[in-house]
């Protein structure tokens, strides 16, 4: 077990991780918005998912937070009428992602405000050490 | 020397708190995860006595784990995702403020009552 306040950081740390693996799952949905297939009837980009677990880290004795295996989002597709397109059906549909940008944007908005909590814990940790340090100054 | 030593114990404390409430933050999006809370500092200093007597080499140190760390109780807690996670972030980003808070205020005190040492002892 080591100083609670270092623990404290390195959870912290741990969740602006995680946060930071959210937003790149985030920003690959957001960018294959329109990714379709390229053969008749093909499926589409499958939105991805991270999901968290709350883990102890066995060398420091924190309770940490892991990133476990990314998830697909398993909603149906849209399906658009462009028969024109290489990956319509026989009917002049084309499946498209199931990705919906206003999720996307709020999940976004979610990990941003996590990460910044998890900032603050950081900053806070660190100034209380700090406090320590500086009883041993101008005595 | 009786404050210096609740000074002390009140900053482990603290720190404790502190690694409660970064786990509880940086778990604010795991499904399912419970807040928790460190037990309160007046039960910690009541139910262990700040000096215990070591009268034989058998006789073991108290140190470790200060507090018991518990669930959130249910009152205290301000929403729970469907999910089942009930981390409420603004209300742990205040735990850690007033953790912070105290702690300024303990090295505060701490800085004063070693001037007021030393000026007793230097005259």
């Amino acid at each position: 077990m080591i100083d609670p306040l270092l623990a404290s950081m390195r959870t912290a740390a741990s969740g602006m991780q995680g946060q930071s693996m959210r937003m790149r799952v985030i920003s690959e949905n957001l960018a294959n918005i329109e990714s379709t297939g390229a053969t008749p009837g093909s499926d589409p980009y499958r939105r991805k998912l991270v999901s968290f677990q709350s883990t102890l880290d066995d060398v420091t004795g924190a309770s940490v937070v892991t990133v476990g295996r990314v998830l697909r989002d398993q909603t149906a597709f849209r399906s658009e009428f462009q028969p024109g397109h290489p990956a319509a059906n026989a009917a002049g549909y084309v499946s498209m992602p199931n990705v919906n940008m206003i999720v996307e944007v709020a999940d976004m908005r979610e990990a941003n405000r996590s990460y910044e909590a998890n900032l603050q814990v950081i900053k806070q940790s660190r100034d209380m050490i700090a406090m320590t340090i500086d009883l041993l100054k101008n005595q | 020397m009786y404050l210096f030593d609740v000074a002390s114990r009140h900053m482990s404390w603290l720190a404790e708190r502190q690694s409660v409430t970064a786990a509880n933050i940086a778990n604010a999006d795991t499904p399912g995860y419970r807040a928790r809370e460190a037990r309160e500092f007046s039960d910690v200093l009541a139910s262990t006595p700040s000096t215990l007597a070591i009268t034989s080499p058998l006789h073991m140190q108290t140190t470790g784990s200060l507090s018991e760390i518990g669930e959130r109780q249910a009152g205290s807690t301000w929403d729970t995702a469907h999910s089942g996670n009930n981390v409420s972030i603004e209300n742990e980003l205040m735990t850690a403020a007033s953790t912070s808070r105290m702690a300024g205020l303990d090295t505060s005190l701490m800085r004063s009552f070693h001037r007021m040492l030393m000026t007793s002892v230097k005259v």
